[in-house]
This record gives structure tokens, C-alpha cells and sequence, in this order.
């Protein structure tokens, strides 16, 4: 009797010692996945602020103005102003 | 075998019970340590290494009104030697030059000698294709670190207002000294983490962008040495454009340091001459001293001391009423009207509208104005048309306003509220009464009207300008340097229901075509128009075209 308890409570000793280590295991490459994603997630928002700063700089006024000029653009009057009133009376007419 | 003696079978029993009390301790000591590996967490490999001489900032972006970037943080690679480490000095830094020109190698040879020290920074806000090109060169004893450092990708455009970061990215400048004072940077030792709110400025960068381009334009044309404008709300005093040209660049803080780049809008001050006058009439309005069809009899030069008189370019044979006076820009008039309002009303008067003290902004002070430092009659005549007081240009710009505005106080703003450490509203501070503005702006609206009026230039199509001009002397040690004006125009549009003030300055303008003239009427105010041509529609204001 004592000898069967004995030996089931080294298999339940071996068996929660396998599962601990599995679920350790786990952990750990959980752990390190998160770790590698959150570096990648670092990386990429280094990325899109660099990518930010140089759509910036092909933006700026002093590119884009010469550039819309040679497409034929001008920049914005006073005149290019309508009321709604004007719009109704313009969409009539045709 | 002898018998057992019961003595001795116990005390064997007692050592069976003790070296398995042993073991059994050992084992569970074993495992518990086990456990206890496998449950925490993986700290055993990090290691924190503090260095307290690589320390750097992370700064929140800088954006315009709507978003645009004016200033971010970049990551870059930064070099840095152990000098423990290295081979040998002479021979790295012959290697690194290779790659790496315009390093101080004699400085850092000495530097380097010292192996007791364990970290000396080589080059600072490397590209990551210069860092890679260093890196194959395979030298032992050098390491890079990534840290934030500042760039600002629309160039010199708002460049005095954004200000500059030093080399540990803190701000000392501009808006950039104003984030380390009210935002808040954070402490970084490695890359940094997350994202900052951007600080959000007033400017409107197309807005910002037509400005400088028309100062510079109008720099050309007339030959000018220097300019600046500034594109104000009346009401709320939120700067929607701000430059003085040249243009500083934001990522070169030496070079900003020149007198020729001196931010002439805010930290120079100047004797801005007949737009003075604005402030002198609405003076003698609101003290009821005399209302728009008071008569002066402007004929006779006014004789301040035995050589030194005030008179008009082109005298007046018949006494004139104050509207003619201001569109006529009658000197004598001018100081004829603050004789009648007298210096001590006239000094409180400027110090109400804020012209005799530094203005603090979201950018720094401004320079202080030059007050005369005895007020007597000479200086109360030249005053009433704009010498003998240099202000700022920015903050004549926002005294006007509160002319114009109904006549409440503003105060100049580069900031966003909403963005800003002052999220309430500050009340009203009145001035001036509601009536004296609604005269002052009748007159600005005359002097762009009138056939004769020196602001007709100025004039743009469905907008409504009012204006006044002024040409002054330029003041240079010990007087006045004869030949250079500073010709100023400061409008306000629509006058109806008044949006925005413009001030226009333009340094040393020459003569143009056939005209021997260098006057306001002539260079400020058609470039005033020209600005507001341009801006007001980016800013949204619906012409009155029929």
C-alpha cells in the first residue's frame, strides 16, 4: 500500500516537473517574441518618423511651388471665392 | 554479533531519521530553486550600464496650425570611442578620417591618450550610411549609440521662431527653448520610446511660406538690405505668419548668431516712423481732446529748439482737419495733436497700448524699446509721428491691433491655446473705446481710398485694406544715417469686420525706375498688398468682390 503511494506520488512529482518546464518553456519564447516585436514596433516608428520628415521635406513651399507652377497652378485668388448663391446660379444656367 | 543494545538501536534510528532529513532538505532546496528559475522572469542577462555623459533629450515635434511638420526628432547614430579599447589612437583617427573628414584629430589624439577614460564622443548625428561605412572599417575600441537628434525638414522656412536645440538636444532658442520651459522633454539614455504630443504653433505654413516669399521679392526689387512681416489675428493675437528676412536656419545655431541674421521682428528694434501716427490720433480721439474734423493750422513749421524744426514735406496752405492730416501724413500735424494731449498722457497712453516695456511671447521677449529718458516737448512732437521710440515691429503690430480691434489689449501668440500651458482665456483688457477704433479704422480705410492717400498701393480687390505708411530715418550711432529709410506699412483687412493686421518692414529700400523716392507709399505698401493678395484667401477670408 505505502509502496503504490509512493510510487504514484513520484510519477505525479515527474509529471508536474514536465509541465512546469513545458509552460516555462512557453513563456520564455512568448517573452522573447514580444521582446522581438517590441523592438521591431520601436524600429518601424523610428522608421515612419524618419519617413514623416522626409515626405516633410519634399513637401515644403520652396519644392512644391516651382513645381505646381511649371504644372500650370497658381496660387489662390480672392476671386476663386463663391457663395452658394453664385453655385445655384451657375448650375442653372447650364 | 552481539545483541543489540537498545541504546544503540536507537541512536542508529535517529541517524537513519537525520541524513534523510538532510537529503530531503537538499532535494527540496533543489527543487524550490528550480521553480523558482523557471518562474522568474529572464533578468539575468540584462546588464544597465549608466554613462552619465551620454545623456540626450527626446523633444515632441513642432507643427503648424493644420499639422505640418516645422521641427521632429530623428534617430541618428552617434559615435563614440573607449579609449580602453583602442590599438592605437593615431592609427584610428588616421583610419577614421579616411571616412570621416573635418574630425579634430590633434584635440582627439590627447583626448584619446587617456586610457583611464571610457568614453569620449567622435561624431555626433551620424547619417546611417556614414555609420555603416564607419562601421566596416571594422576598428575595435569604437561603438555607435542611437539617439533623438532634431531636424527640421522645411528648411529656414519660420527659422527665427522655431528657434535651435543645442548639441544634447535642448532647447535654447525660439520655440524650442519655450518647450524645454513649459512642454517638457524627457530624459533619454538609449533610443526613445513612444511617441510625444506635437506642440501645435499658430503659424499657418502656406501662409508663412507666401510671406517669406513676397519679403524676399520685395527685397529684390528695391534693393533692400533686410525685411519683415507678420501676419497677426486681431482678435485673438495668434500670429498666423511671422518672418524677418534673411531667414535663420533652425539647424545652425552659429550662424544665427550674425548681426545679418538678426531676427528683426521681434529682437531689433526701430523708430517706425508715420504709422506712429495711428497711435497718436486714436490718443487724441480717446481723450476727447479732438474728434476726425478738428482744425490745426499746419502752415507754420513747429520750432523745437533753435535748430531743430518739424515740417512737412509738402506744407499745407490751409489749416487741415485731422483726416487729412493722417492721409497727408502731416508731421506738424501729428505733433501739433499730442501738443494738445501733452507728454505725460501721451507716455501713459503708450504704456496702456504696452509700446514703453519688453512684450513677453511664446518665442522670448521681445528687445526692449528705446523710451527717450527725459519726456519733454521735443520728444513728445517727435514721438506723435515715430521717432524717438523704437519698438519692436512685432509689438507695434499687436499695440496696432487693439486700435483697430474694437480696442481691446492683445497679446502677440505663437502657440495654439489648445496646445498652450494658458488654456483660459485671458478677459478683455479695453484700451481704447469701441468708437475711437471704429474712427481710427475709417481713417486706415481713407488713406487706401483717397486718391492722395500714401496706402493706395496697398489696396487688393474684395479685401477691403486699411493702412498707413511710414518712412523713417534710420537711426545709426550718433544719429541718424542720412541717406537709409525704413519704410513701414501697417494695414488691417477686411476693415469692415477687421481679421487680421499686417506690418511690413523693409530695410533700406532704393529708388526704383525713374523715381528718386525710396518712400513707403512707394515699396512697403504695394508689398503689404501683394502679402495680403496672397494670404487671405489661405486664411480663409471670403472677398466682398461685388
Amino acid at each position: 500500500m505505502l509502496r503504490m503511494f509512493i510510487l504514484l506520488a513520484i510519477a505525479a512529482a515527474l509529471a508536474s516537473a514536465f509541465r512546469l518546464y513545458a509552460v516555462s518553456y512557453q513563456t520564455q519564447q512568448i517573452a522573447d517574441q514580444n521582446s522581438r516585436m517590441t523592438s521591431e514596433i520601436a524600429k518601424l516608428s523610428q522608421d515612419i518618423t524618419i519617413l514623416r520628415a522626409e515626405r516633410t521635406y519634399l513637401m515644403r513651399p520652396e519644392r512644391i511651388e516651382p513645381l505646381a507652377g511649371k504644372l500650370g497652378m497658381r496660387p489662390v485668388a480672392g476671386r476663386q471665392f463663391m457663395t452658394p448663391s453664385e453655385l445655384h446660379t451657375d448650375q442653372r444656367q447650364r | 554479533m552481539p545483541a543489540a543494545d537498545p541504546n544503540t538501536t536507537r541512536s542508529r534510528a535517529l541517524r537513519v531519521v537525520m541524513v534523510y532529513g538532510i537529503l530531503g532538505l537538499g532535494f527540496s532546496s533543489v527543487g524550490v530553486q528550480l521553480v523558482r528559475l523557471g518562474l522568474a522572469e529572464r533578468a539575468i542577462g540584462k546588464t544597465s550600464i549608466s554613462r552619465p555623459l551620454a545623456k540626450t533629450y527626446a523633444r515632441p515635434d513642432i507643427v503648424d496650425r493644420n499639422g505640418n511638420i516645422f521641427a521632429t526628432d530623428v534617430v541618428m547614430q552617434s559615435l563614440f570611442a573607449d579609449p580602453a579599447n583602442l590599438l592605437s589612437a593615431n592609427e584610428t583617427l588616421a583610419t577614421l578620417n579616411t571616412v570621416l573628414p573635418g574630425i579634430d584629430t590633434a584635440h582627439l589624439r590627447s583626448v584619446l591618450a587617456n586610457r583611464k577614460r571610457r568614453f569620449v564622443w567622435l561624431r555626433r548625428g551620424l547619417s546611417p550610411a556614414m555609420a555603416q561605412r564607419i562601421h566596416d572599417l571594422g576598428l575595435p575600441g569604437l561603438d555607435f549609440k542611437s539617439e533623438p537628434k532634431r531636424s527640421y525638414p522645411q528648411g529656414r522656412i519660420a527659422g527665427h521662431l522655431i528657434g535651435h536645440v543645442n548639441i544634447d538636444n535642448k532647447g535654447t532658442a525660439g520655440i524650442e527653448h519655450y518647450i524645454d520651459e513649459h512642454v517638457g522633454i524627457e530624459h533619454v539614455v538609449a533610443t526613445p520610446q513612444g511617441r510625444r504630443r506635437a506642440l501645435h504653433l499658430t503659424i499657418d505654413l502656406p501662409a508663412q511660406a507666401a510671406l517669406e516669399a513676397e519679403l524676399a521679392g520685395a527685397m529684390r526689387r528695391y534693393s533692400s538690405t533686410a525685411a519683415s512681416g507678420v501676419v497677426l489675428d486681431v482678435d485673438t493675437g495668434a500670429v498666423r505668419a511671422a518672418a524677418s528676412l534673411p531667414t535663420a536656419d533652425p539647424g545652425n545655431p552659429l550662424e544665427a548668431q550674425h548681426l545679418r541674421f538678426l531676427d528683426r521682428l521681434k529682437r531689433g528694434t526701430y523708430e517706425l516712423g508715420s504709422i506712429f501716427k495711428t497711435v497718436t490720433i486714436a490718443m487724441a480721439l480717446d481723450n476727447r481732446k479732438i474728434t476726425t474734423r478738428t482744425k490745426f493750422d499746419v502752415r507754420q513749421p513747429i520750432e523745437l529748439s533753435r535748430r531743430f524744426t518739424i515740417s512737412d514735406h509738402q506744407p499745407a496752405d490751409r489749416p487741415l482737419s485731422v483726416t487729412e492730416i493722417f492721409v497727408r501724413s502731416s508731421n506738424v500735424g501729428a505733433g501739433l495733436i499730442a501738443l494738445k494731449v501733452g507728454g505725460a498722457e501721451q507716455r501713459r497712453f503708450l504704456a496702456k497700448l504696452g509700446l514703453l516695456k519688453a512684450i513677453k511671447t511664446d518665442a522670448g521677449p521681445t528687445a526692449a524699446p528705446l523710451v527717450p529718458s527725459s519726456w519733454g516737448r521735443s520728444e513728445t512732437v517727435t514721438i506723435a509721428y515715430g521717432h524717438g521710440l523704437a519698438v519692436a515691429p512685432l509689438q507695434f503690430a499687436a499695440a496696432g491691433a487693439a486700435l483697430v480691434n474694437g480696442g481691446h489689449a492683445v497679446a502677440p501668440r505663437f502657440v495654439k491655446r489648445s496646445s498652450s500651458i494658458a488654456t483660459k482665456r485671458a478677459p478683455l483688457r479695453r484700451v481704447i473705446s469701441a468708437r475711437t477704433s471704429a474712427d481710427i479704422r475709417r481713417l486706415m480705410r481713407l488713406n487706401v481710398t483717397s486718391p492722395i492717400g500714401s496706402g493706395r498701393r496697398a489696396d487688393v480687390e474684395g479685401y477691403e485694406v486699411g493702412g498707413k505708411t511710414g518712412t523713417a530715418d534710420r537711426a545709426s550711432t550718433g544719429g541718424y544715417d542720412g541717406d537709409a529709410v525704413i519704410a513701414s506699412f501697417f494695414a488691417v483687412f477686411p476693415i469692415s469686420k477687421p481679421r487680421f493686421v499686417v506690418l511690413v518692414t523693409l530695410h533700406d529700400p532704393k529708388p526704383t525706375g525713374s523715381s528718386k523716392k525710396r518712400s513707403a507709399s512707394l515699396n512697403a505698401a504695394p508689398t503689404a498688398g501683394r502679402i495680403i493678395k496672397r494670404v487671405a484667401p489661405l486664411l480663409g477670408v471670403v472677398p466682398k468682390l461685388r
